[in-house]
């Protein structure tokens, strides 16, 4: 939104400042049409300040705080500093990487909040290439017993990553409940690989953005140990992911990588595949790197005309048993959402969005609080 | 020990900064309803709808509900629905997602009385129900002065 106003009925009113964005095309299909956007630019004034709306149509949801400020003039580090080190400064800081979850937990003025990730991260397999055949399963399988899932949220992610078998994680209501990820498994690993005749000497590329560089380069450890290859390590430069994004996602041009980390976003954890799977495999698919595929495409079309709710959820099962079985990516896990807040906040997260109808404050609150010469 | 607010008065301030390339979305969660929304496990619960169920293939009947106003005091009604609706279906890729979240091509929406929309979609779209998380119901006020978009870009596309 452009400006603040009185535009919606939320339990909020946004009363100053705005927080927009601006994003570029890319041209999946011509026919049908489709197409999805890439963010260019994020447009935020200083300070975004909504307060209460009294008038809010469920009291029992809320709101329960007068105001809320985004502050936007400080850097994720600078505000975990002051959530961390002070108060009245930053009460709730989005996004902490786990590399610093210690230090919150560690602090007297804030606490950790970790809730289950609305993002899912998978490799995803460059079958366009010529030159290697990412079209075998016995390849994609053989990758994906050679990474060590386990390690990799615990060194990778300190912990704070859940594992998922395929794409659907175990918290969605349409997750089939008898996968379970696949263990590392060197030796079945190699022999897979023989079997798909991946080409000797040759270096696996491996890409990804700066944000998973370190697990990219944890991984590709994994990997060369198990398989006993060479495993290039490509980082994204920042200015160029956007280019990059647009590549994999028009599909015209074939990319230089072979596995590349790439996350997609929940809005519901229901019809799961629609988020995750068709991002992945789907013929909308911006992170579809090959040809069509015809047996996801047709259990697709089922499950997204299925109106009834029942059916839907076991067509969404169907589809996350099928990529699975396929090794259609490298699956690997879903990052947790880590909050540094205020000790005095109590925040209320949500799995696949950010509001705050249901936080409050206690009394023992920064702003609550009757200081000296204050009303 | 703490102790939460026990009264239904908004109390307290807080500071947050959300480094999340959604914190667009966020606000407008925050700020504008939808006929659907999450809850804290991720599930389709209604919001400004209170019912929505298929009463064949391919119509959706939505029941609204009652005594909800704007921040302005523009009353939430069957013609907001209309309108928003009308909004979206002008353009071609209205979501940062992507196309696959629209309404397909085609897809008309009718007035049943003061209390119930229907959706009428020229194909099974049992995903519609979910969709409808991307139609931020915003008030004439809004679709007057600002728009998504409208008056920077002149377009509901691209820009939110």
């Amino acid at each position: 939104m452009d400006a603040p106003g009185p535009w919606g009925t939320g339990p909020f009113i946004l009363s100053r400042g705005y927080s927009s964005i601006q994003n570029v095309p890319a041209f999946i299909n011509k026919k049908p049409f489709e197409t999805t956007w890439l963010t260019v630019k994020e447009e935020r004034t200083p300070l975004v300040v909504l307060e209460a709306n009294r008038d809010y149509w469920n009291k029992k949801r809320g709101p329960r705080l007068r105001s809320v400020f985004f502050r936007n003039d400080l850097s994720s580090k600078e505000a975990l500093h002051l959530c961390t080190t002070t108060e009245g400064q930053v009460d709730i800081v989005t996004q902490v990487d786990p590399k610093d979850a210690r230090k919150v937990i560690a602090s007297k003025f804030a606490k950790l909040v970790s809730e289950k990730g609305n993002q899912v991260l998978a490799g995803v397999f460059n079958r366009f290439r010529q030159d290697v055949d990412f079209n075998n399963r016995n390849l994609r399988l053989a990758i994906n017993l050679a990474v060590n899932r386990e390690e990799l949220i615990q060194r990778g992610f300190y912990g704070y990553a859940d594992e998922v078998a395929a794409l659907t994680p175990s918290w969605a209501v349409d997750y089939p409940k008898e996968l379970a990820a696949r263990a590392y498994d060197p030796e079945n690993a190699r022999s897979l690989m023989k079997k798909a005749n991946y080409p000797k000497g040759r270096k696996l590329k491996l890409a990804a953005t700066g944000k998973y560089a370190d697990i990219a380069n944890l991984m590709a450890k994994q990997i060369q140990k198990a398989l006993d290859i060479g495993v290039e390590v490509m980082i994204i430069h920042e200015d160029d992911e956007i280019n990059w994004m647009k590549i994999l996602a028009e599909k015209k041009l074939v990319p230089s990588w072979d596995i590349l980390l790439a996350n997609a976003t929940a809005l519901f954890y229901e019809d799961t595949p629609a988020f995750f799977h068709r991002e992945f495999f789907g013929k909308s698919g911006a992170l579809r790197a090959g040809p069509e595929l015809p047996q996801f495409n047709q259990l697709w079309q089922k499950m997204e005309a299925e109106v009834d709710k029942r059916k839907r959820m076991e067509l969404a099962k169907e589809i996350d048993r099928y990529v699975f079985k396929e090794a259609l990516a490298l699956f690997l896990c879903v990052p947790q959402s880590l909050y540094g807040v205020n000790r005095h906040v109590e925040f209320q997260p949500y799995r696949t969005t950010l509001e705050l109808a249901e936080t409050e404050v206690t009394k023992e609150h920064w702003s609550k609080r009757t200081y000296p010469g204050r009303a | 020990m703490t102790t939460r607010n026990p009264s239904e008065i908004p109390q307290g301030t807080v500071y947050v900064v959300d480094p999340s390339p959604y914190n667009w979305l966020y606000v407008l969660f925050n700020t504008m309803e939808e006929l659907v929304r999450a809850n804290k496990a991720g599930r389709v619960i209604a919001a400004l709808a209170t019912s929505a169920k298929w009463i064949n293939k391919t119509t959706l009947r939505v029941e609204l509900r009652k005594g909800v106003t704007y921040h302005n005091g523009e009353e939430f009604t069957t013609h907001t629905v209309r309108k928003n609706f009308i909004e979206l279906q002008k353009w071609a890729a209205p979501h940062p997602p992507g196309t696959w979240l629209n309404f397909p091509s085609g897809t008309k929406l009718t007035v049943v009385d003061d209390d119930i929309v229907e959706f009428h979609f020229p194909k099974q779209d049992g995903l519609a129900i979910g969709k409808m998380r991307g139609n931020h119901m915003g008030n004439n006020l809004f679709y007057q002065t600002i728009g998504f978009g409208y008056r920077k870009l002149g377009s509901g596309e691209g820009h939110w």
